[in-house]
């Protein structure tokens, strides 16, 4: 089976190609595969797929994927499932140009690829309407999450931190969605971080870390926005939205 | 939170982990959220004397658009204002989980003049216990704004419907902050709102805090809009 490369046409989306691996008509509709390099920064539209399954088996790079009200990032060898009707994204979230297998099964909503390939149209050519009729994509409100991926990389290890004219050690600091159970630690370092700078600048100390009450009210709504950083085993920073 | 409109709660780095690039990496993170919802717009509140937190958000499109001062005064100063401050209060009924939600009504238009959308899920937290007191504050029979007060004496945020007296409003709101026993009462005050500033500094009040409330793009009414605080529109 020969080997298609659809490199997009400069100025559209620079630096995103795809290659097909299988086309539905070679599988009668069961599946269609492509492989796609995906630029740092790149991010697809929060779409479903009526009709198809979707599998990711990333290969190289960070991609952080929102399949439902869940919010992953993966790394090299995680495998997201996205079952047909739950509305999903994803974003090129690591510092070097992501490499991720797609797999669509039934074929169906491999078809704006394999059009792609036979008009020569990109992604950025097309209006997002286009883009959903192309996927049979209707946007929907909620839907059930259905997320499956490997436990063993949930977490992505960023390396974060510069090498010190003295030599100190590159630090590992992982960032992952925070858990419940993650709210007090953070609040904690709210706490600290807030009174070093109260003080530094003759203001009075906080004697108790903030409430954790709104943090927790919009984690039970929607995760996405709430972000821990570790060292360790301890939380070292956070970003609640 | 994830609405059209998206705001920054909080970011906090430990001090000793501070400028390594953590800060920027979280907040990349949450600014996913953002994107994956389509966000119009992106807000946060910060400490005006932290000019590393300052950098960072600048850096990231979000721009000084209003300073905040958040002033205090000891309770005493604040029981000379009259007991006829000239608005009237009633309480608001919280929102229900679902169902009809009378209150959302005229608590939407005022939040849509004055900000620009409506934001139901903070009036459900704060009316779901996220405030000790919530109050409708009505002028000659009809809606003047809102205020929710916590435990300890703070207002905000605070709502002035447009056209409306603030001095009256801003008083009404601070004699409610005073009947639930707290030994200080505070606010947060946008440097725009001239009145509410002129009117709480002749109370006594004194400046605790600077903060500065940063966003992509301008927005809101901030003579007739107090916020509550840094972590909270």
């Amino acid at each position: 089976m020969d080997e298609l490369n659809i490199v997009m046409p400069p100025g559209q989306a620079p630096g995103r190609s795809f290659s097909l691996k299988l086309r539905s008509g070679e599988t009668g509709d069961s599946i269609m595969m492509f492989e796609e390099a995906i630029p740092v920064g790149t991010k697809s539209t929060f779409h479903l797929h009526r009709h198809s399954d979707e599998v990711a088996y990333f290969l190289s790079g960070e991609i952080t994927f929102k399949i439902g009200d869940e919010v992953t990032v993966g790394g090299p060898g995680t495998c997201a499932f996205m079952p047909r009707g739950v509305p999903h994204a994803w974003k090129s979230s690591g510092a070097k140009t992501g490499r991720v297998q797609f797999l669509y099964t039934p074929a169906k909503a491999g078809g704006l690829i394999e059009e792609q390939q036979r008009t020569g149209r990109g992604f950025a050519s097309m209006n997002e309407h286009e883009f959903d009729r192309a996927v049979a994509a209707p946007r929907l409100g909620t839907a059930r999450t259905v997320a499956a991926l490997s436990p063993r990389r949930r977490r992505c290890r960023i390396k974060s931190g510069r090498r010190t004219a003295l030599g100190r050690r590159l630090m590992d600091i992982t960032y992952r969605p925070a858990k419940a159970e993650d709210l007090e630690e953070a609040e904690r370092v709210a706490q600290q971080s807030g009174n070093a700078l109260r003080v530094r600048h003759g203001g009075q100390p906080s004697p108790a870390p903030p409430s954790v009450a709104f943090p927790k009210f919009c984690r039970a709504r929607d995760p996405s926005g709430l972000w821990v950083a570790e060292d360790g085993d301890a939380i070292v920073g956070f970003g609640f939205s | 939170m994830a609405e059209k409109f998206w705001c920054l709660s909080q970011l906090f780095v430990k001090p000793e982990m501070q400028a390594k690039g953590i800060g920027q990496a979280l907040l990349s993170k949450t600014l996913m959220q953002a994107e994956l919802n389509g966000a119009a717009n992106r807000a946060l509140i910060t400490f005006a004397y932290n000019i590393a937190s300052t950098g960072l958000y600048i850096k990231n499109g979000l721009y000084p658009r209003e300073p905040l001062y958040r002033m205090a005064a000891p309770a005493q100063a604040v029981a000379q204002i009259p007991a006829d401050a000239g608005c009237d209060i009633t309480p608001i009924a919280p929102r229900p989980e679902s169902g009809e939600w009378p209150a959302g009504e005229w608590i939407g238009r005022i939040d849509q003049e004055l900000l620009g959308f409506r934001r139901d899920l903070h009036h459900q937290f704060l009316l779901g216990g996220g405030a000790a007191r919530a109050v409708r504050i009505e002028h000659a029979g009809r809606a003047a704004g809102y205020a929710y007060i916590s435990a300890r004496g703070h207002v905000g945020p605070l709502a002035i419907a447009p056209g409306i007296d603030a001095k009256a409003v801003v008083t009404t709101a601070l004699r409610c902050a005073l009947e639930g026993g707290a030994r200080q009462v505070s606010l947060l005050v946008p440097g725009r709102a001239d009145v509410v500033m002129q009117t709480v500094l002749a109370l006594g009040f004194r400046i605790e805090v600077p903060l500065v409330l940063m966003a992509s793009r301008p927005f809101g009414n901030w003579g007739n809009y107090l916020p509550r605080d840094p972590g909270f529109l």
